[in-house]
């Protein structure tokens, strides 16, 4: 074990939880120190999301704990906790067509009161929206904007609660590979220049290797491997998880270990 | 600030329009006048034009105000009182307590009987993850198993007040109880301030409740307290006149594309269009086959009953699942 000098930002001791009487995540110790990006990675249904509910606390688990700066999270009341920690989660409603000005300012609800409209408010919009590269969707309709656009937007939504912790469920979903790299592009800058600590669920184990700094994989809601991309992502690990060949590679822009699905041996 | 100025001018003049309308020779230009001298006109006015009007305004305010609570709570632009069978839970609720002739307690029984409902819904609405039409499906389904229950009343107490039990699940105004209206009429102010001071809660509820949560929200106080204000309203509205359907679905709609979708607006929107709207429609009831009134029920059923076939059929604009 190394040894740290400075609390994690989250941790989880044991913990088990899941739905009903089934647990689904299962005995996972997990750590996340302040300026991290962490991904968490791992086969359909292998628990990540519920993983992320657990440590978000919006999941009260069968066993085991969560700790949020060292102290316990079921201490912590959810309108604290809100100003240090957004959620994006994998799908956000969009039934009634907000503006995504309005949209973007619900995410500085827990700085605000009910009823009130600050100064402030407007602020944090425009800069959060400009850091997303989406001032020009301030007037329009959160209903009426493309998947990527939404994206963005969502992400902007997180941006102005101000998060020293951002955890994401699978960001880049449904977005071709432009929107993909322009999402990940801006979680790394945050990550770099504004030091918030992201934790993301990822289904494209390339992009958490060129992105992330901490892989964890998980399998059948166990963590079965955790480290830097290149200790986590090599074919005997992920052939047992994934139950596929895969061949090695590296990205040539980023050094960082990429994976291959291997077709059937007699494909032309 | 600027539209909340323009409901308010839009209500008062839809207020006096609607005080004039009916039987009578009262109009617009001698209003003042009749009012100033004693006689059956300044009677007519003053006690049963006036409090009819002032009804009509509070069960069209707390039935959208409803609406738009609803709607954000289930995240479904299809559900309000009436769709989701609470209305139909009110009324059962009203019949128990006419046949236990406990006239003062009416408002209680209403609104008991739209919690019940409302917890029906939201309870089996999360386990099985009804959305869109299948939820207003599953309030259907409740409207029909609550009116089984109200025929049944009727069948075994044989009661002879079978006349004001119809009255209930019709939805009128021409003979609403005094006494109904004092209690509820401050309840559906009170609640609707209680919204307007909560309106960007209402808000987070819209965007999921996973999202809600992250941003702060109480999940479980919020959804009690959105659960209680709702029944309350629908409870007071069909305490006051009876089951007036298709008014939570109708005005919301029209207030989010007339201020746009955030609480902060949608809220006065709704309490100030949505009286004048039943005002309106009351107003119409008295007129349209003079001497004879049609309940402002059927009104509203027809109108609001082809809004909801527009939504439902509609391309653009409103999706609906």
């Amino acid at each position: 074990m190394v040894k740290s000098t400075r609390t994690p930002v989250i941790s989880a001791e044991d913990l088990t939880g899941g739905y009903g009487h089934r647990a689904i995540v299962k005995n996972c110790y997990l750590s996340v120190e302040e300026g991290e990006f962490v991904s968490i990675i791992g086969p359909n249904g292998s628990g990540k999301t519920t993983l992320v509910r657990l440590l978000l606390g919006l999941l009260v688990p069968f066993s085991g704990k969560v700790f949020f700066r060292g102290k316990l999270l079921s201490q912590i009341p959810r309108s604290d906790l809100a100003r240090q920690v957004a959620f994006l989660p994998s799908s956000v409603e969009t039934t009634f067509g907000y503006k995504v000005k309005e949209f973007v300012a619900l995410g500085y609800l827990p700085f605000s009161l009910p009823w009130q409209q600050s100064p402030e408010e407007e602020k944090i919009v425009q800069e959060s929206l400009n850091l997303v590269d989406a001032a020009s969707l301030a007037e329009s309709s959160v209903r009426e904007i493309s998947e990527g656009e939404k994206q963005r937007v969502f992400l902007a939504q997180t941006l102005a609660q101000k998060p020293e912790l951002l955890v994401l469920d699978e960001p880049t979903s449904h977005l071709d590979i432009g929107h993909q790299c322009s999402v990940m592009n801006l979680l790394w800058r945050l990550n770099r220049r504004q030091k918030v600590t992201i934790i993301c669920v990822l289904h494209d184990l390339n992009l958490a290797s060129d992105y992330c700094d901490r892989l964890v994989l998980l399998k059948e809601g166990r963590i079965f491997s955790a480290g830097c991309p290149s200790e986590v992502l090599r074919p005997e690990i992920i052939e047992s998880v994934y139950q596929t060949k895969v061949l090695l590679s590296v990205n040539p822009a980023t050094g960082r270990p990429h994976l291959f699905g291997k077709p059937e041996e007699n494909f032309p | 600030m600027k539209s909340i100025v323009l409901f308010l001018l839009l209500s008062i003049c839809c207020i006096l329009i609607a005080t004039v309308l009916g039987p009578g020779e009262i109009n617009l230009l001698n209003l003042m006048p009749t009012l100033k001298t004693p006689g059956v006109e300044r009677t007519i006015l003053l006690q049963i034009r006036l409090p009819r009007v002032g009804a009509g305004f509070l069960v069209g305010a707390g039935l959208s105000l409803a609406g738009a609570v609803l709607q954000s709570l289930l995240r479904n632009p299809l559900a309000e009182g009436y769709t989701l069978g609470l209305s139909g839970g009110a009324s059962l609720g009203i019949c128990l307590g006419i046949i236990l002739r406990q006239g003062f307690l009416l408002p209680v029984f209403a609104f008991s009987g739209a919690m019940v409902s409302m917890v029906i819904v939201l309870a089996i609405s999360q386990r099985h993850h009804f959305s869109g039409a299948t939820l207003v499906l599953l309030g259907v389904v409740l409207n029909f198993v609550f009116s089984a229950f109200v025929l049944l009343l009727l069948a075994v107490s044989r009661s002879e007040r079978f006349y004001q039990v119809f009255f209930w699940l019709v939805g009128d105004l021409s003979s609403f109880p005094e006494l109904s209206l004092k209690i509820t009429g401050p309840v559906i102010v009170l609640v609707a301030i209680y919204l307007v001071t909560n309106a960007k809660v209402l808000d987070a509820m819209s965007l999921g409740e996973e999202k809600a949560a992250s941003l702060g929200i109480s999940l479980k106080q919020t959804r009690q307290r959105l659960i209680t204000a709702s029944s309350l309203l629908v409870g007071c509205s069909v305490a006051v006149c009876g089951v007036v359907g298709f008014v939570g679905l109708v005005i919301p709609h029209l207030v989010r594309i007339l201020v746009g979708a955030t609480h902060r607006r949608v809220i006065p929107g709704c309490f100030f269009l949505g009286g004048c709207f039943l005002v309106l429609a009351d107003g119409l009831a008295r007129v349209l086959i003079s001497p004879l009134e049609i309940p402002v029920g059927v009104i509203t059923g027809f109108f609001g009953g082809l809004f909801f076939l527009t939504l439902l059929t509609s391309q653009r604009g409103v999706r609906v699942w």
